[in-house]
């Protein structure tokens, strides 16, 4: 073992253009990989996170009804699953807001701001000047109802709903979610002030969540959440909802896994065509020490060993090739891609690539294995 | 004989002293010695049982050539004495010779000289003879009796073609083996040979089955 | 004197399953005596290194077999083979065939490591001294590649015997080194042959070489064609 080992690191250091080379050849590989990869990975974060990053990934309903005892619920659904980053139960009502000669219709939404802010992140979303609408009738509204309806901060406006009349607000704030249908409709105030309006008691409408890993929304909805709760209530995930984007990020990914595997056989390819030419080169030497008593085993080992070397040096290299190439992208591109360095990703990579390394190395040290003596012996 | 003397001539021959060694033994000659009792307590003791007294080797050649050399002197001027006390011609003819790359020639030298005094028409052809010159040497004088003196055993190579080729050039060709070679007789087995003689009894005892 | 290693009927057949089929060596029959130091001769093309590498275990006989102390080769395994190469024999080749990656030290050590055995104070020591008989104690530390060929050829040498092998197994081993150079060789050979008992069995074109040993073999056609000692 020690003996082989010390060997293929004799033989690469013997021919080290050589050696440099194919590590080369695996850390552009390598590299190819991290880039390509982490770019993808990058563009499929900034894609969820901007469809699904302030909004509930997994919703829950009663049909036609408040949930009552909802702050047991949310705690038993809350331990349900290690994957809820964060839960919170919403009270919703619609009506419309009306100004001097203005009217808007609008959706009323009282949320805990505590662990709802976690999932809209109001506070990034606030124009200046603006305040959480903690006390009671007090409300943010959606930066165009700002113009459409001719208010700003500090003003009071109506709210008029069919059925549980009417109500003065006081506005503390605008926010901006960059989207028109929440800009155009959105109301947010405590829960406290949505359920003084309706007037059934504590009670919400929904429960929303956000999870750690989004992609596994069904999973946990099927296997933890559902499993706990009575049948009566309505689940509804994100990717129920969501399937084309979905698609297209499974394309993506597809795309880029396909990319990776070539990038994975051409290495594969170099080595063990380069380790192949390797055995010629050092089938003196292999001869040597099998006429010594090398045994067949240990002779084969070698060559496993410098497909090792060489995936391990290609690797790191790769690796720090491929980080710098994203460093310099994300510098020097202008885009504005948010570009993720996954530390288990990179080791992946790493790992793919002596792994490949080492299957590259197989043929040549089988075919080390068989080299006869004689043959060598005989030709010099 | 003199033989308590013989440290007295080997004392001579240590110190390469040519002249007392030559004087020496001409005494004997003069005294009625013959020439096989000056060979046999002499001459053979002389070389056979040298050892060199000297670590360096350079100097344990030097001196081994220069008693050698002492050697040869002797025996050469033991050669008149040698044509008085050689017994009656018995007709048959010896070629005796050392194969290729043998240099040791004294054996061959004592053992041609031994042949004569036996009535043998004998005549040494030289050391380190190659093949091809013993070959035509007995195509032209086409004698009874080929002699080879062999005295390293590598040269039993040599001599295995040798005489190999002597059989196909003269199938009647009788050949004699002799020497410190010959003495193994896994080795003197791998040649085709007839006789193995090697001293004088030896040679006494070889003609009596030829008469 | 007892017999290290005995050839049985050995023939061997190069390209027994081609159209032309060579057949190198017939019948060859031979013992060869613990601690003694033997010569192979013979023209080129005539089967000796055939012979040796299969005396080497390097090469199977097509027929026939090889005792080593009594046991059988025949029945050993590819990897028992290497085990046996390993343990009781050394070889010095013509063309040296140091590992150049490695210094001399690390050459005459690999047969020793290959064994995988820990290394301890006294193989080191050993592995020195080898250097130092074979004269090289200097150049330890040099790698194979920037010493000359006599050098080198020494260092297998060393090699050769760092296992304390009960065979040393030589083809030309001073096939291309100038004649004061193979003069030096030899005399180590055959000082070590002495000093550490240890069996040779050397091929070799050298007359002067031949001369030294103890038995010259002279392989012929592939068969043993003389075969003569002291
Ligand atoms: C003198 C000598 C030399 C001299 C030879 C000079 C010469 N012109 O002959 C020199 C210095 C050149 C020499 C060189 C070498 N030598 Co020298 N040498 C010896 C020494 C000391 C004596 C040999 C000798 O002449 N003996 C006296 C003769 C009379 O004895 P003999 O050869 O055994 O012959 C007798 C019988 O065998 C018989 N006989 C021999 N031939 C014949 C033939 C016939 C037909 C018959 C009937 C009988 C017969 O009759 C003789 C009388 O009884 C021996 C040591 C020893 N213990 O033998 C080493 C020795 C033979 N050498 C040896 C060696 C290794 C070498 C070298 C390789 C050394 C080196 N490092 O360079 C070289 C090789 C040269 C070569 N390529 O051949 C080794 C051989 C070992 C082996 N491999 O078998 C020995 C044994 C030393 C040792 N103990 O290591 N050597
Ligand atoms: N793998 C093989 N296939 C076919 N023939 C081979 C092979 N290896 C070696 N040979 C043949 O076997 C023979 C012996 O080769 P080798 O043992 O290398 O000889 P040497 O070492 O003596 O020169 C040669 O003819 C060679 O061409
Ligand atoms: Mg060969």
């Amino acid at each position: 073992m020690k003996l082989a080992f010390q060997i293929a690191k004799r033989f690469l250091l013997a021919s080290k253009r050589q050696t440099l080379v194919i590590i080369l050849g695996i850390a552009v590989g390598v590299s190819v990989q991290v880039f390509i990869g982490s770019l993808i990975a990058g563009l499929q974060a900034s894609l969820v996170n901007t469809t699904i990053g302030s909004r509930s990934q997994i919703t829950i309903t009663l049909e036609d009804e408040y949930i009552t005892d909802y702050q047991n619920l949310v705690t038993l659904i809350d331990n349900s699953s290690d994957n809820i980053r964060v839960i919170s139960p919403t009270l919703t009502s619609n009506g419309s807001l009306i100004n001097n000669d203005n009217s808007e219709s609008i959706l009323l939404r009282g949320f805990e701001f505590s662990t709802a802010d976690e999932i809209y992140k109001f506070e990034e979303k606030f124009i200046p000047g603006s305040e959480f609408p903690n006390a009671l009738n007090e409300v943010a509204l959606g930066l165009n109802l700002k113009e459409n309806l001719g208010i700003d901060i500090g003003d009071d406006v109506e709210f008029l709903s069919g059925i549980y009349g009417n109500q003065t607000f006081k506005v503390v704030g605008f926010f901006d979610f960059g989207v028109n249908e929440i800009n155009n409709t959105w109301v947010i105030t405590g829960l406290d002030t949505v359920q003084n309006i309706i007037n059934e008691g504590n009670v919400v409408s929904n429960i929303e969540m956000q999870l750690n890993e989004v992609f596994d929304a069904e999973d946990i909805t099927k296997l933890e959440i559902e499993t706990g709760i009575s049948s009566n209530f309505k689940v509804t995930t994100w990717i129920s909802e969501n399937q084309s984007l979905l698609t297209g990020l499974q394309g993506q990914s597809t795309s880029s896994l396909m990319i990776q595997v070539f990038v994975i056989v051409s290495v594969v390819l170099g080595i063990s065509s380069t380790l192949a030419i390797t055995v010629l080169q050092k089938s003196k030497q292999l001869g040597i020490l099998k006429a010594m008593g090398i045994q067949d085993g240990d002779a084969s080992l070698i060559f496993l060993f410098e497909g090792m070397l060489l995936g391990v040096f290609g690797a790191i290299l790769g690796i720090l090739l491929g980080v710098g190439l994203l460093y310099a992208f994300t510098t020097f591109s202008g885009t504005d891609i948010p570009i993720s360095i996954n530390a288990g990703f990179l080791a992946l990579s790493a790992g793919i690539a002596i792994a490949a390394s080492m299957i590259a190395a197989l043929s040549p040290a089988i075919k080390s294995s068989k080299l006869s003596v004689i043959e060598v012996i005989r030709n010099g | 004989m003199k033989e308590k003397n013989y440290e007295e001539f080997i004392n001579y021959l240590n110190h390469e002293k040519k002249d007392e060694c030559v004087i020496y033994i001409m005494e004997l000659f003069e005294e009625g010695a013959t020439v096989r009792d000056v060979y046999e307590n002499y001459v053979i003791p002389a070389l056979a049982e040298y050892e060199c007294d000297s670590d360096v080797e350079e100097i344990c050649i030097w001196k081994e050539h220069a008693r050698t050399s002492i050697i040869r002197t002797i025996l050469e001027s033991s050669y008149p004495y040698l044509i008085k006390q050689k017994k009656a011609k018995i007709n048959k003819t010896v070629l005796v010779a050392c194969p290729q790359l043998e240099y040791h020639e004294i054996g061959a030298i004592i053992a041609t000289n031994y042949l004569i005094l036996e009535g043998f028409d004998a005549k040494y052809i030289g050391a380190n003879t190659p093949n091809e010159q013993v070959i035509s040497a007995v195509s032209i004088l086409k004698p009874d009796f080929l002699a080879l003196s062999i005295t390293n055993y590598y040269n039993i190579v040599a001599t295995k073609k040798l005489t190999e080729k002597l059989r196909e050039v003269d199938s009647n060709l009788k050949i004699i083996i002799g020497g410190q070679a010959a003495n193994n007789p896994h080795t003197l087995s791998q040649v085709s040979y007839d006789f193995v003689v090697q001293t004088y009894a030896d040679i006494v005892k070889f003609k009596e089955e030829l008469l | 004197m007892a017999s290290i290693l005995s050839l049985r009927k050995v023939c061997k057949t190069y390209g027994e399953n081609t159209k032309n089929p060579t057949k190198v060596l017939f019948d060859v029959d031979l013992e060869f005596e613990e601690s003694s130091f033997n010569a192979i001769i013979g023209q080129s093309g005539s089967g000796k290194s055939t012979l040796l590498n299969i005396v080497g275990s390097l090469d199977r006989p097509t027929t026939g077999d090889i005792l080593f102390k009594n046991e059988s080769l025949a029945k050993l395994s590819k990897n028992d083979l290497a085990a046996f190469r390993n343990r009781s024999l050394g070889f010095i080749f013509q063309f040296h065939y140091l590992l150049p990656e490695f210094t001399a030290l690390e050459n005459v050590l690999m047969p020793y490591r290959i064994s995988k055995q820990p290394i301890t104070d006294e193989v080191m020591n050993r592995a020195n001294e080898l250097l130092d008989i074979v004269g090289l104690g200097n150049f330890k530390n040099k790698l194979a590649t920037n010493l000359s060929g006599g050098q080198q050829q020494r260092v297998a040498i060393a090699r050769s015997l760092i296992n304390n092998p009960a065979i040393v197994l030589a083809d030309e081993p001073t096939g291309n080194l100038d004649s004061d150079t193979t003069e030096k060789v030899y005399e180590l050979l055959r000082e070590i042959n002495q000093k550490f008992k240890t069996t040779f069995i050397i091929i070799t074109h050298d007359r002067t070489v031949a001369e030294k040993t103890d038995r010259v073999i002279e392989i012929k056609d592939g068969r043993v064609y003389l075969d003569i000692s002291k």
